[in-house]
């Protein structure tokens, strides 16, 4: 299996923690996984961009137009990083999962006609929402993760998903994580 | 040759996901290497924790140290290299710039345990000053440099490097970049292969010690050295070339050279643009030197070649052949940023289009310029919510918005967000920059505020040699040590103060602050920067510390901790939630202004509480500006506009200002009573400038020459109507002259302030007493008649024996006293009163040579004169009255006395059984208060309880007739009240002469009981302070910023000992010098509610709408966004403004206070942003409207 992925969010919501689960999944497959974090200067910045190239690559960073996923913790930066996404390729659909606060939010309507003639497959929830719902702000990002994990054209499956988290989790968060996760996915 | 999809068994000995960083932290380890040193930068700061990290894990001796700074960790570990040791060095590229010294040395010394310095690269400026490239120092140093294209090969890297530096007993360069550094691969871990030697240092001068002749030597080896290096890299297995399969035997129109990232890149754009196995390709692992003939041997199968590397032209720069070589250097690689895979492609399909090879190139889709139409906010870095950081720059420029503030490299770099950030050069530069712009300055004579910020840890690093610099070189500046007691920006690393080592050996403290004095600081102060109020008090006067003669740098530590590192706010700080009010806005719709006009700034000079609380209506505050710059005579001329006795109340006031001097709520009142004493006796007599005013026609008849019809005739007298005074003592004057004893008063100063009288033409009348000597016929012919005949007449204590011989009334006594007439009063006195009077009575007797005894029920004479006649001598019995005099037994006069206290305390007072005790004396004054004679009345109804009923202005039933003062219903009780009952009669007497309507209104000072006689003269000249109107407020404590005030004693007159006092009548008090008087009113006073033109509004307006424009200030309305922060920062509520209390959408906190919890919406209003908020509080005292407030509790909350 092949894929390239870019996670986009905001400092703090856990960006560095889902790129870790997929790193954790592609191992548990014994899938070569090169990924690239930001970290430092770039950090305080806010906005927070991981790359994650599953299967046989060199380089570690995505290309512009190669990505075969884009999962988006926060609506502004997951328009930022839009032009990672490649068009349909070999009948198989870029997949674009979003944190968006509304369904009107994402994507923007000057974008959403490129987007479908490239033939990107958009997801989104109110992953805030629900998260809040939990009284649990800080797991956004994994409602989001089991949300994209239940749609039918996410790499991995749900159960690949919750392993995991499971394992990435320290005791004190693996219930609410794992919750999460599974809210995510009933929405 | 292309990698394969990289197949690993994840079940077999230890394949892990690491880090670059991590990866070759694990190589160090398992190389054996035995020592590191390293400094935190990005993108390097992850290698010496996960050295020490795998060393635990693997059970190994290998020491970890964190040094102080680049330079000082590679020379550390060059020592363990010399002892036979394999030691590494970790940091970013800019920290080899501070380690050049020793790492330029070192090429010449070599080593013997292999020694790797390991320096992160950062192309495209992710956290750095510079995108410098490693490698090119390498091949300035003259030291091998390897270039890793993955995380698997930089730590395979690490054991080649060792084993290449100790062969060739070179140290070795390894040369990660950005991107290899953090990211993450499956690396295969194994244990640990290479054996672990001891320390053993073999001497050898000529080598470690080398001298210019012996270096020539060692340079020669180097130079030796690399070209068998060199050699060795022809084969090295990191080097290697491929070549299309199908490969004709003709050149290649194109050959790239890879190096480090850009290999790994190269493999995957090749792979996705369809054109693996289409080019030959050159991957270089070692960078310097560069194995020339292997590269000639690839060049000599293509036509030209493109060389692909970063972070500069490293390898480019090495090759020379005769064939074209694209790169850098002739613009087919951009010179500038990281060379992304998307910049690659680019530059791939133009070069491969460039020699003739078709490529299909990625088609177009215009997504990016979509996305870039969005015009998606731009992130920038910014503090965490709550960093203390925020506050300190926050409160820098608020309170020195046009400072310079040399910065320095860490988290608090951030302060350029708030605009308290000017430079930032390098690590430790804010204090050498700091004391660079201060001579810079100096030299022109000009010493602008400079305030320099520098963390703990940047100072460690580097700060000291700067400050030694500026203390030796007698520089001037505020320096801020930003003490967060972490080494934040680069990941919390530990600094020497703790002693917190790396692996947890022993280590030591370094403490900041001998190391600071040390360096030859005197000034070194503590702040808190979460008071903003008493943090803007700490840097006034650290900054008055580098402007004081004796002065020089001033250093402020502040310290708070770093609330990431700690994960909320530090250990005795409480939570403050908040929230930002929302409601109804000033603002009508159409308006040009940001709110409604009477919600926005003005100007408003009000009434000072001094001017307020004066009786006489003395314009206080403009008597400090006049006194401040010495203008005796203009400050005289102003109270004179009052009344014409500035000298005497100087003297013998109560002053109420003093009690209502707002500086009195901070280091004491202003000596506001000395002053007025000061320009009456230094400014020139009223006699010699005040004019009388063209005659008018009418004629006032005065009745009494105490201060309340001195006041009247004079008010009158200066409008031109002819004054008669009728005085029915000897001389003018009243209580003034009789009353008041010389030691207070002195005769020629009463005599000076009574001069004017004659230049204006006053007629008086003396020995004259109305109902006796003369008739009220002969007052017929006058428009108006003014009483004020006082209340001479002694208050009786209704006891026995009261009229005995010995029992004197006290006023007359000092009348007596005056006239030369007084009678003996014998040895031992008793004064039964607690009034002015009585105290009068009592220290006169005292300089009549008796023992003097008061009695009193309640003590109501100003304080400093009971506290003179204490120190006098004189022994005062509190709440003791008399009930009986009769003959004495010893002396005259026997007193049997009441004690009112014990009585209380023993029961009702009004019982029969009462405490009695006696006391001997050989003379009474009584002194208890006089009532007015008003006998001469006669048959004119005028009086109401034995006083002449007056309205406030003096007016009596007939509306010819006016009285005032003590004898009137509205009383007086002290001098300045006096003054200000006769001026209000004279100018209703004015009004009815003169048919002009008098503006009360105009003339009332707020809520005071005085009134201004030079607006209602029109002299608008000589008050410039718009004192007008009753409806002024007047600022209290709370209105004035006193954090701007510098704490100073008030300065306090000087007075005749008592020992020397109580032999003759010469005046006790003798004032304040005119240049104490003068530096009290111009450093000390306020100028409450009255602009100054401190320029201070104009400064911190975030918006420069404030200018001034001839002397006076203009707020642009277009430019204003009402922040209110004017009105918040004036020293002294000279701006009036209303507070809305809700957010008003200005802006202000979100560009000057910036934190990421206050979020503006899509209308400019703010909220907070409770998932990022840790409740700091701090921006409570931000919002000048008013709008961030605590958070009430919820009433769900409070039911939990």
């Amino acid at each position: 299996m092949k894929c390239q992925a870019i996670i986009a969010g905001v400092g703090g919501q856990g960006v560095l923690f889902a790129a870790k689960i997929f790193t954790e999944m592609a191992s548990r497959k014994n899938l070569a996984v090169l990924s690239s974090q930001t970290f430092g200067m770039a950090q305080r910045g806010g906005s927070v961009m991981s790359h994650l190239k599953i299967g046989g690559f060199n380089g570690p960073l995505v290309c512009e137009g190669d990505a075969d996923l884009l999962l988006g913790l926060d609506c502004v930066e997951a328009h930022r990083t839009l032009p990672y996404l490649r068009p349909k390729q070999g009948g198989k659909n870029a997949v674009c999962v979003v944190n968006a606060p509304s369904a009107l939010a994402f994507p923007d309507q000057r974008v959403a006609g490129i987007l479908r003639e490239m033939g990107v497959a958009i997801h989104s929830c109110e992953a805030d929402g629900e998260a809040l719902k939990m009284n649990n702000p800080l797991v956004a990002n994994l409602v989001l993760l089991g949300f994209a994990s239940s749609r039918e054209d996410f790499p991995f499956s749900y159960d690949e998903v919750r392993d995991a988290t499971k394992t990435l989790s320290g005791v004190a968060h693996r219930r609410g994580n794992l919750d999460a996760l599974e809210r995510g996915r009933s929405l | 040759m292309l990698r394969e999809e990289q197949k690993v068994d994840t079940k077999a000995p230890d394949y892990r996901v690491l880090l670059g960083n991590e990866a070759i932290s694990r190589g160090l380890v398992e190389a054996g290497c035995q020592f590191i040193a390293a400094y935190p930068g990005t993108p390097s700061s992850e290698i010496l924790p996960a050295v020490v990290k795998f060393k635990t894990e693997l059970g190994v001796n290998l020491y970890a140290e964190w040094s102080t700074n680049e330079k000082v960790a590679l020379e550390t570990a060059l020592a363990a290299a010399y002892s036979g040791k394999r030691a590494a060095v970790a940091m970013k590229q800019v920290g080899l710039n501070v380690a050049a010294d020793p790492a330029l040395s070192s090429a010449y010394i070599g080593v013997v345990g292999g020694l790797v310095l390991i320096v992160a690269d950062d192309p495209g400026l992710h956290s750095s000053q510079t995108e410098q490239d490693s490698r090119l120092f390498a091949l300035f140093s003259k030291i091998p440099a390897l270039d890793p294209s993955m995380p698997q090969e930089a730590k395979e890297m690490v054991a080649q490097a060792f084993e290449l530096s100790e062969r060739y007993q070179i140290p070795v360069l390894l040369r990660p970049t950005v991107r290899v550094c953090h990211s993450e691969q499956l690396i295969d871990c194994k244990p640990v292969i290479a054996p672990f030697r001891t320390a053993d240092f073999e001497k050898n001068p000529r080598r470690w010690a080398a001298t210019p002749r012996a270096r020539m030597q060692l340079h020669q080896q180097l130079v030796e050295k690399l070209a068998a290096i060199e050699k060795e890299f022809e084969t090295w297995p990191g080097n290697h070339a491929s070549f299309p399969r199908n490969g004709s035997p003709q050149r290649a129109p194109l050959g790239i050279v890879a190096a480090g990232v850009c290999y790994a890149y190269l493999n995957d754009l090749l792979h996705s643009l369809d054109l693996a196995d289409r080019f030959p390709v050159l991957k270089i692992a070692t960078a310097y030197p560069l194995p020339r003939a292997l590269v000639g041997d690839f060049a000599s199968r293509c036509e030209r070649l493109l060389v692909l590397e970063e972070t500069d032209a490293t390898v480019e720069l090495q090759i020379r052949l005769s064939i074209p070589v694209w790169g850098r250097l002739s613009a087919h690689v951009p010179s500038h940023g990281e060379l992304t895979p998307e910049v690659l492609e680019k530059l791939l399909v133009a070069a491969a289009g460039e020699a003739g090879v078709a490529v299909n190139a990625r088609a177009a889709n215009g997504l990016r310029a979509a996305v870039a139409a969005l015009e998606l906010p731009v992130r920038r870095p910014t503090l965490c919510p709550g960093c203390g950081h925020r506050a300190v720059f926050y409160a820098l420029r608020r309170a020195f918005p046009a400072a310079i503030f040399p910065g320095d490299i860490g988290c608090y770099t951030l302060g350029l967000n708030q605009g308290a950030v000017d430079t930032v050069q390098d690590m430790g530069a804010s204090i050498s920059m700091a004391s660079g712009f201060y001579h810079a300055y100096a030299q022109d004579g000009k010493f602008p505020e400079i305030f320099a910020t520098i963390g703990d840890g940047t100072f460690f690093h580097s700060g000291a040699a700067g400050l030694e610099n500026a203390v030796y070189n007698g520089a001037r500046f505020v320096l801020l040590v930003l003490d967060n007691g972490t080494t934040g920006m680069t990941g919390m690393q530990p600094t020497p103060e703790f002693g917190q080592t790396a692996d947890g050996h022993s280590g030591g403290i370094v403490h900041l602050e001998s190391l600071i004095r040390g360096c030859g600081i005197d000034y070194l102060a503590h702040a808190d920067p979460h008071d903003l109020a008493s943090f803007h008090r700490t840097l006034l006067d650290a900054l008055n510390h580098t402007r004081a003669e004796n002065g020089g740098i001033a250093v402020v530590i502040v310290r708070y901790s770093c609330v990431t590192h700690l994960k909320g706010l530090g250990p005795g700080r409480t939570a403050t939630p908040v929230e930002v009010h929302h409601g109804l806005r000033p603002r009508s719709p159409g308006t040009a202004t940001a709110l409604d006009p009477q919600w926005m700034p003005r100007y408003v000079d009000r009434l000072s509480p001094c001017s307020e609380a004066c009786p006489a209506g003395n314009d206080i505050e403009r008597l400090m500006t006049l006194a401040a710059q010495g203008s005796w005579t203009e400050a005289a001329r102003t109270l004179y506009e009052e009344h014409p006795f500035p000298s005497t109340l100087g003297r013998i006031c109560p002053h109420p200002c003093e009690s209502k001097c707002n500086r009195g709520a901070y280091d004491g009142a202003l000596s506001i009573n000395a002053i007025e004493r000061l320009a009456g006796d230094r400014g020139r007599s009223a006699a010699d400038f005040i004019a009388k005013a063209a005659l008018v026609s009418k004629t006032v008849a005065v009745v009494g020459s105490g201060p309340s019809g001195l006041t009247a005739a004079y008010h009158l007298a200066r409008r031109g109507y002819g004054v008669e005074i009728y005085e029915a003592l000897p001389e003018i004057g009243g209580m003034l002259r009789w009353a008041i004893a010389d030691y207070r008063l002195p005769p020629a100063v009463l005599q000076r302030e009574l001069e004017v009288f004659g230049s204006l033409g006053v007629t008086v009348h003396t020995g004259v007493r109305l109902g006796t000597t003369m008739a009220w016929s002969e007052l017929d012919r006058f428009d108006a008649v003014y009483l004020a005949t006082g209340a001479w007449r002694q208050r009786r204590l209704n006891i026995t024996g009261e009229d005995r011989d010995g029992v004197l009334s006290g006023l007359d006594y000092l009348y007596q006293v005056r006239a030369g007439q007084a009678p003996e009063l014998g040895d031992r006195v008793a004064v039964i009163g607690g009034g002015n009077t009585a105290i009068d009575a009592a220290r006169t007797a005292k300089r009549k040579r008796a023992e003097v005894h008061v009695y009193y029920d309640m003590l109501l004479a100003i304080p400093e004169e009971v506290a003179a006649a204490r120190d006098e001598g004189i022994v005062f019995h509190h709440q003791v009255v008399p009930v009986m005099f009769e003959g004495g037994e010893s002396r005259k006069l026997k007193l049997s006395l009441r004690d009112l206290a014990l009585e209380k305390l023993k029961g009702a007072k009004n019982t029969p059984i009462f405490h009695t005790e006696t006391s001997e004396a050989d003379s009474v004054l009584v002194c208890i208060g006089g009532d007015a004679d008003l006998a001469y009345l006669g048959l004119h109804e005028m009086t109401e309880n034995g006083k002449l009923s007056v309205d406030p202005w003096g007016r009596t039933r007939d509306h010819r007739i006016f009285a005032g003062g003590d004898a009137s219903s509205v009383g007086a009780g002290t001098v300045v009240d006096a003054i200000n009952a006769g001026k209000r009669a004279a100018l209703t007497i004015d009004e009815r002469l003169s048919g002009k309507k008098l503006d009360a209104a105009a003339i009332q000072l707020a809520a005071g009981p005085g009134i201004a006689a030079a607006i209602a003269a029109g002299n608008i000249a000589l008050c410039p302070s718009t004192r007008t109107g009753q409806a002024k407020s007047v600022p209290g404590p709370q209105s004035i910023n006193m954090q701007f005030f510098r704490k100073a004693p008030r300065a306090e007159s000087r007075h005749c000992t008592p020992n020397d006092s109580i032999w003759n009548f010469d005046e006790v008090n003798l004032g304040l010098g005119s240049d104490a008087a003068a530096a009290e009113a111009r450093e000390r006073c306020f100028h409450c509610g009255v602009c100054t033109h401190c320029d201070i509004c104009l400064n911190v307006c975030p918006t420069a709408a404030i200018t001034r424009v001839d002397g006076a200030y203009r707020i642009d309305s277009g430019k204003c966004t009402a922040c209110r922060v004017c009105e918040a920062e004036c020293p002294r509520g000279a701006i009036s403004m209303p507070q809305t209390g809700v957010c008003i959408g200005c802006g202000y906190c979100t560009t000057w206070f910036e934190c990421p919890s206050l979020k503006a919406g899509p209308d400019g209003l703010v909220d907070i942003d409770r998932r990022t908020c840790i409740d700091c509080g701090v921006c409570i005292q931000v919002c000048a409207q008013g709008a961030i407030r605590p958070r009430q509790a919820q009433t769900a909350e409070l039911h939990q």
